[in-house]
């Protein structure tokens, strides 16, 4: 094929695509990093650079022990919600280990468990308020039936100043819980799915049980999933935010709000968007440190087939 | 291995799984109650799926009186009143016009330029190609959030902030990342003979392009398009900080104001009903494409 006419193809189907994502995605992407450099509210066009103050700011709201800063608090509850998605990952793991073995009904299990991964995360926390709501929900209503009337609580709106008691933040871990469940589950199921039969019966007449084989085959040749699985669990665990805005009404509630949640009021409330900038660069590079530390944490060696 | 010792093998591997059926010990008994707590607890997290939908189609039927007085009835009668509240109140139709127009266009620009952009990266050698390739699959890597607040400011100077015209030019830039490394990872799985044979048959290269490989990638073409629909049609943020007139929202905001209006107002007949009616469009998707979507998830998260 001529050269320049391989150039009459590639520039139009290249170029067109190539300028919208640059000036849309690519340049607001490093402007952003750029602006975290910078003291700015956002209103007028008056930056004036800073140089690292922001992420030492950052820093010493993270790390100073004498005050606690929001900045920590919700951090923590990142943390938490980055338990739940560890426990979810293992949940998912034994019950697409179970729905494998195909169970019955094992394919409407398979379609309802997945289907919250369709719905938008708004649909999710307006549906989960409903259920949630102290006076006509679903959930208070199942209790009073079966007669465990003192558990009806206000699921969402419950404040205790006891740092171990948020009511708030562990019914968004569940809710996220049975929001991303599903999801893990299919990609488990998958690769589950995608081992030599061979193998397992081999386990099997070597006289192993079923969770034996489970645990010491099936597990070590998906690992390479559990570690795909576990990097999404951590950017999910980072990047909560509209769940929780919706479900707390736009109110901050500290008893239940996330790192990113804390992003959107500085910039958008005390337009303080410089050290907004610097939030996000932060849970960038966390998210990124994170991501190969699981790649390396948990590399075990992956078994071939 | 001739046949006859294969069959052998067979039936001696069948012989051995059959006797290693283990006798009734404790550990077999464990093992029987784990399975029956299992199965129940299948079925459990089964009906906190389904019930909660089942439970808002009818309460969306309903009273207010009814859902707090009666909330195991039935409705005494439907009221249907309560879609047509949510329809001419709410403006849930509007809404889901919005939805429709903003990811109708979106996805037309999304596959257009994604698809251009993976075959020519997929299909021709160029200086560059696997730069441009990896400046591309890029923003896959980096958070969305921080564009949000420069893309911002960067739409308020073009004139396209809070327009429809603003988010499917967002929508679209942000989806071709993942677009092009799907698509690109398709078009080198498919055959070259027939571009080959076209282009000595004397076919433009465009015509090769639009007349072969398009209807070739359909089934590509489709699962990513599922994903970007869903992506689009589901997005919140970008909407939420650049959408303030009412009439030009999308669902998710929509939903998030059907909300706080039923709340304010008390109206949460309307509200249930209006929730439905936003569900139906992804319920028919769901339904369409389920098994394609459990394909495509695979296929995007552990091949990449």
């Amino acid at each position: 094929m001529l050269e320049r006419q391989k150039w009459k193809l590639i520039i139009p189907f290249v170029g067109p695509g190539l300028i919208l994502y640059s000036v849309f995605v690519m340049y607001p992407s490093l402007r952003g990093i750029y602006v975290s450099f910078f003291k700015w509210t956002g209103l007028t066009m008056n930056m004036k650079f800073v140089g690292l103050a922001n992420f030492a700011k950052l820093w010493r709201e993270l790390t100073d022990p004498q005050d606690f800063y929001l900045v920590r608090l919700y951090l923590s509850h990142n943390v938490f919600l980055f338990v739940v998605s560890l426990f979810t990952i293992f949940a998912a793991l034994v019950v697409a280990a179970l729905i494998n073995n195909k169970p019955r009904g094992h394919n409407a299990f398979r379609v309802t468990y997945f289907f919250p991964n369709v719905l938008s995360t708004v649909a999710i926390a307006v549906l989960w308020s409903m259920i949630l709501n102290p006076s006509f929900g679903l959930l208070n209503n199942v209790l009073r039936f079966i007669g465990l009337e003192a558990l009806a609580l206000p699921w969402l709106s419950m404040q205790m100043d006891a740092p171990i008691f948020k009511l708030g933040l562990y019914s968004v871990g569940f809710i996220s819980l049975w929001a991303s469940l599903g999801w893990f589950m299919i990609l488990f199921l998958a690769s589950i799915q995608n081992i030599p039969i061979e193998l397992i019966e081999a386990a099997r007449m070597d006289g192993a049980t079923k969770t034996r084989v489970f645990w010491s085959v099936t597990v070590p040749l998906i690992w390479e999933t559990v570690r795909t699985v576990s990097v999404f669990a951590v950017i999910g665990a980072l990047n909560g935010f509209a769940l929780n805005y919706v479900l707390f009404e736009r109110v901050p509630n500290k008893h239940a709000d996330l790192i990113l949640t804390y992003y959107y009021y500085q910039a958008f409330t005390n337009y303080n968007w410089g050290y907004a900038a610097a939030l996000v660069v932060g849970i960038f590079l966390v998210s990124l440190a994170a991501t190969i530390a699981t790649y390396r944490f948990i590399g075990r060696e992956t078994v071939t087939y | 291995m001739t046949t006859d010792n294969a069959a052998s093998l067979a039936r001696e591997r069948a012989a051995r799984l059959a006797a290693v059926r283990p006798p009734l010990t404790v550990g077999a008994i464990l093992g029987k109650i784990g399975w029956v707590i299992a199965q129940a607890l299948l079925w459990l997290f089964f009906v906190s799926v389904v019930f909660p939908m089942i439970w808002t189609l009818v309460t969306s039927f309903k009273t207010s009186a009814e859902l707090y007085g009666a909330p195991w009835a039935l409705p005494a009668k439907m009221q249907w009143d309560n879609y047509v509240r949510a329809w001419v109140k709410v403006q849930v139709g509007t809404y889901i016009l919005n939805s429709v127009i903003v990811s109708a266009a979106s996805l037309i620009c999304i596959m257009g330029l994604g698809a251009m952009i993976a075959y020519a990266l997929a299909r021709y050698n160029f200086r560059g190609n696997r730069v441009v390739y990896f400046y591309f699959i890029a923003a896959m890597m980096i958070p969305g959030w921080l564009s949000f607040i420069p893309a911002w400011f960067l739409h308020r100077s073009i004139g396209t902030m809070g327009t429809r015209a603003g988010l499917i030019i967002q929508y679209t830039a942000s989806s071709l990342p993942f677009t092009v490394f799907f698509l690109q990872a398709f078009f080198k799985t498919l055959p070259k003979e027939l571009e080959e044979s076209a282009v000595i048959d004397g076919a433009s290269l465009y015509a090769v392009f639009f007349r072969i490989m398009l209807p070739l990638a359909q089934s590509g073409m489709l699962t990513v398009s599922i994903f970007n629909f869903l992506g689009v049609w589901n997005e919140y943020f970008w909407a939420l900080i650049t959408i303030s007139r009412n009439e030009l929202k999308t669902l998710p905001l929509g939903m998030a104001n059907l909300y706080e209006v039923a709340y304010y107002v008390t109206d949460w007949g309307a509200m249930f009903a209006g929730f439905i009616i936003m569900l139906v469009p992804t319920f028919v998707v769901y339904a369409i494409f389920q098994n394609r979507l459990a394909q495509g998830i695979t296929v995007g998260a552990l091949r990449g």
